[in-house]
């Protein structure tokens, strides 16, 4: 039987597009079915994991999602492993199937936590020379792509206010993230200081505000708390060499919960391995394993948070 | 000097048709007055009504009397003619008014009243009970029974008149109820009127909507009969006599016809009563669960007046599509509301809560926060605000269903003897199941009122129809009995089993052996859900509602949107892949060693990494026999010896380009690998390296 991650890449496929409200009740609705109890906001969580693994882009404020397109590339200092990204229809599996040219796909579980909802498998191509892969993506109607990472890393543009907000409608509830305890509380009080707010506006879509100097600007959960970050003196990104002797430029890229990445800085992260982010626990952190560090550096730059190492 | 019979009747024909007159002034005011909305009339008068009536309007006379007195007596067939001839005649000339026939029909309504009150759904039994009434329980002979019944037919006609006068005022006068039944061709006009009460026309309504029905198209009375039995089982919705004849064979032969010819004319409004459409009003908790009332949008009605009974007026106003009004922020929340419940009227509607010893709160996608419904939801967060009377009761209840749940007292509503319950998430079918209380159907989720299908992964959804992807089938639901489980026989495609309906739920994507691609049936209560399930969409219509990129230029940099240009990221796709990307080249690991040149004379040996921190979670995908080498543009030469062979790998190699350079390392490592590879330029480099060397 198809494992329910994989079967909801492959759903997810055959329907290409569309709002995200009934792709996020399939998923929760499938992990019932397989007898997981999806925890609080797992729907969410799955949603930005399909989108960091590539397999979907995702427009949370207009609430529709597509499906992104197929893609090999590579996985910077893997010895000799790329990852295929974007649609899983039935028509690619079946190519991926039937191709005998002896390139090895290997589907690598991703790890879940409690309550999660299941991630298909990571696709984990091992190649043998260097011109196995842009014809593997031929043979499979998929776009070659020498290295997602590094590549998308140099795109990375370098986090701005969005354009002018309308103030918050008043006797509406509106919430401040507190960058001591990174979480959102009630804001009670009349006037309102810089940061990120989270508010419901006239039209009753929920949306997040960042505010400076009097003025209201458009922006998102993850770029607003960067912005409210901005000069914090605890920066929420770390990174961590790998141990291994050789590897000394690449390593884990550590980011605290309350902080998460956007869309793409999650995506060049987490395609820097393939795999999604594992949970730190005990330190209430999202790792991201294989990030070299000239793209954890440009990732945090971009961000205007210096790169700390970790220990 | 003996009364001149013909005088003395002369005058009497004149008193009855006086009193006629009167009756039918007074009902045609009560039942088809003038009325702004198109609501339903319904010419319901039972013994009790027309007493009332009688001495409510100062009647000279009962409506009994009136009828009986202009009966012709000396006739088989034409008893009623005194009374629908001069109506034909009046109806001509007066075609605003309604048929001078009401007092007539009313008898025959308040007949239909004695007949349900016995039970018996008959014909014979109807003439005996219209007798009864007319002789004013005085007995008569079998001789009249058997005259009025043979007279009838034009009785059934007069009801059809009434019925066509009514359609022809466009709801000005009320929307028509009369309806006929096949199996009780004339009975059925008067049983049409007398065996629903308002309020269960008023339930009915409401119950539509619940089972999803489109206004104006057709069902089964038969399903509809039946959903309606078990969605009103053990609540205290319709009245006994509706009950009672949904029953009873004979009675269901009435009510079934009666019913689809109410769904097929149903407007989509559900109603409180006969006069006012019902606006659900609810109890809306903000997160800090500070309480407001909101009330449910009715669609058509945008812009009303309600008030309350202290007097205040509130303005209801709907926004766009809101599915809540606007306008009872003044509303002030008064606890006493949770016990005593909160009525609202206005002009043809009525804003209502209903008081229960359980509120169930869901979290609200419009407005935010939690808002009162009317069941639960399986697999949904829930706050329940529960009387202390059934407090032990829910504790028991949860204590298996949702041990997570937190109970705690009211501090936030002011409500005493209620106690809050957070997190109460339903997800154990059996433990709620087992419990048969008046509690545990309050608790029970009963959302649908007949089988549906409900989740599944739909494909091609633009096709209409349900298609699924194979191994995504959807879950059927069983409707409970109004809250308490049932047993229910299910066939799946032909296949019959007995389930419980428990109001959770069954899963078809879990069956061992799953459903083969392809058409399934599932039939239960009498309904058949077909769908179908396919491996793929491929050769499906597909619409494509989005396509989604990350912008990696301009103001939206960064950001992920609906964009149909060309420079954005989607998925790993990178626009403008770059050349200036440095080559890699595998190195096998148990190499003794491995070199790379270019065609500059340049030459860098390598070591191979230890093993990266992740390479357990690969160790399916990767033998570990390569490691990765950095090889610059334009490109180069990757040399590997092994057990004294050299391997010589072409890595876009570039025609040699050395200049004036002889470099020794260059050319004794090309030298030592001269048998590496038999690549023409291969050769070309040999050729330099021994030349350098000599």
């Amino acid at each position: 039987m198809t494992e329910p991650g994989d079967l909801l890449l492959t759903w997810a496929s055959e329907v290409g597009s569309g709002k995200l409200r009934p792709l996020l009740d399939g998923a929760e609705w499938l992990a019932r079915a397989h007898g997981i109890r999806p925890g609080p906001g797992a729907a969410g969580r799955w949603v930005r994991d399909m989108s960091s693994l590539g397999f979907i882009d995702v427009d949370w404020a207009s609430g529709v999602w597509s499906i992104s397109p197929l893609v090999v590339t590579r996985i910077p200092q893997s010895d000799g492993l790329a990852v295929i990204a974007g649609r899983r229809d039935v028509e690619a599996a079946r190519r991926e199937e039937d191709d005998e040219e002896g390139v090895l796909v290997t589907p690598v579980p991703n790890r879940l936590a409690e309550g999660d909802i299941p991630l298909p498998a990571s696709r984990i191509v091992a190649y043998n020379s260097h011109l196995d892969l842009p014809q593997l993506a031929e043979r499979l109607g998929a776009q070659w792509v020498p290295c997602f990472a590094l590549l998308a890393a140099h795109r990375i543009p370098v986090l701005t206010k969005r354009a002018p907000a309308a103030p918050p409608v008043r006797g509406e509830p509106i919430e401040h993230f507190g960058l001591a305890d990174r979480a959102f509380t009630e804001w009670r009080e009349r006037s309102y200081s810089d940061g990120l707010y989270r508010l419901r506006r006239s039209d009753r879509k929920k949306v997040y505000q960042f505010h400076e100097a009097g003025e209201w600007h458009h922006t998102t959960w993850e770029e607003g708390v960067y912005l409210a970050l901005d000069k914090s003196p605890h920066p929420p990104i770390r990174w961590r060499r790998d141990p291994a002797q050789g590897r000394e430029s690449i390593g884990q890229l550590i980011v605290e919960w309350g902080a998460p990445l956007p869309p793409l800085h999650s995506r060049v992260a987490t395609l820097c391995l393939g795999l999604a982010p594992t949970i730190g626990s005990t330190a209430e952190t999202m790792v991201y394993d294989n990030v070299p560090k000239d793209v954890a550096k440009k990732i945090a730059h971009s961000l205007k948070q210096p790169l700390a190492n970790a220990l | 000097m003996p009364p001149d019979l013909r005088n003395d009747r002369t005058v009497r024909v004149s008193d009855a048709s006086t009193l006629y007159s009167e009756w039918q002034k007074v009902l045609a005011s009560s039942f088809f007055g003038p009325r702004d909305d198109s609501s339903p009339a319904v010419l319901f008068v039972n013994d009790g009504i027309a007493v009332e009536m009688a001495s409510g309007f100062g009647l000279p006379g009962s409506l009994a009397d009136s009828v009986q007195a202009l009966i012709a007596q000396d006739t088989r067939t034409k008893a009623f003619e005194p009374i629908l001839e001069p109506a034909r005649v009046q109806s001509r000339i007066r075609p605003d008014e309604p048929p001078q026939t009401l007092p007539l029909l009313a008898a025959t309504v308040i007949a239909a009243t004695r007949m349900i009150g016995d039970g018996k759904y008959r014909s014979t039994n109807f003439f005996d009970r219209l007798a009864q009434f007319l002789t004013a329980d005085r007995g008569y002979s079998q001789h009249y029974r058997d005259m009025l019944s043979s007279s009838f037919a034009p009785v059934a006609q007069a009801w059809r008149d009434l019925d066509t006068w009514l359609r022809s005022r466009h709801g000005r006068h009320g929307a028509s109820t009369i309806v006929g039944s096949q199996a009780n061709p004339w009975i059925g006009y008067p049983l049409s009127q007398a065996l629903m009460l308002e309020s269960d026309r008023a339930a009915i309504t409401q119950f539509f909507e619940r089972a999803g029905l489109t206004p104006g198209s057709p069902a089964s009375g038969e399903r509809l009969a039946a959903q309606i039995q078990l969605w009103s089982q053990g609540r205290a919705l319709l009245s006994r006599q509706f009950r009672h004849a949904l029953e009873d064979r004979a009675g269901r032969e009435i009510v079934i016809p009666l019913l689809a010819d109410m769904a097929t004319a149903w407007d989509g409004v559900v109603r409180e009563s006969a006069r006012r459409r019902l606006s659900r009003l609810r109890l809306h908790l903000d997160r800090r669960l500070n309480p407001t009332w909101v009330a449910e949008a009715i669609s058509g009605s945008d812009d009303m007046i309600v008030c309350g009974a202290d007097g205040a007026e509130y303005r209801l106003l709907r926004h766009d599509e809101a599915p809540y009004y606007a306008g009872l922020t003044d509303l002030v929340f008064r606890a006493e509301a949770l016990e005593d419940g909160l009525r609202l009227h206005g002009n043809g509607i009525a804003a209502v809560f209903r008081p229960s010893p359980i509120i169930v709160f869901r979290q609200d996608k419009y407005l935010g926060g939690w808002v009162s419904a009317e069941n639960t939801e399986p697999y949904e967060q829930h706050l329940l605000l529960v009387h202390t009377t059934a407090e032990a009761e829910i504790d028991r209840i949860l204590e298996t269903a949702c041990p997570r749940a937190k109970k705690t007292p009211d501090n936030r509503l002011g409500a005493q003897g209620w106690v809050w319950y957070q997190a109460v998430v339903l997800d154990e079918p059996e433990a709620l199941a087992a419990s048969g209380s008046e509690t545990a159907r309050l608790l029970r989720p009963s959302s649908a009122t007949r089988p549906i299908l409900v989740g599944g992964l739909k494909i091609a959804t633009s096709l209409g129809g349900a298609n699924y992807l194979q191994g995504g089938e959807p879950d059927v639901f069983l409707p409970t009995a109004g809250g308490d489980v049932r047993s229910v026989v299910v066939a799946l495609d032909g296949i019959t089993e007995t389930l419980r309906a428990t109001g959770f739920p069954f899963p078809l994507s879990t069956l061992d052996p799953p459903l083969a691609a392809g058409s399934h049936t599932v039939e239960a209560d009498g309904v058949t859900l077909q769908f179908n399930t396919r491996t793929t969409s491929s050769g499906l219509p597909a619409a494509i509602i989005a396509d989604v990129g990350i912008s990696i230029a301009g103001a939206d940099a960064g950001r992920s949107s609906e964009s149909s240009e060309t420079e954005a990221i989607r998925g790993a796709a990178v626009p403008g892949t770059s050349d200036e990307f440095p080559l890699i080249a595998l190195a096998r690991r148990r190499a003794d060693r491995v070199v790379t040149i270019d065609h500059q004379g340049n030459t860098h040996t390598h070591e191979a990494p230890g093993a990266p921190q992740w390479a357990e979670r690969m160790q399916d995908a990767n033998g570990q026999l390569f490691f990765e080498v950095k090889i610059s543009q334009p490109g180069g030469w990757l040399l590997e010896l092994t057990g004294g062979r050299w391997r010589v790998t072409a890595v876009n190699p570039a025609p040699l380009d050395l200049g004036s350079r002889r470099l020794r390392t260059w050319s004794a490592t090309v030298t030592a690998a001269a048998e590496g590879s038999s690549h023409p330029l291969w050769a070309e480099y040999v050729a330099a390296a021994r030349g350098a060397s000599s």
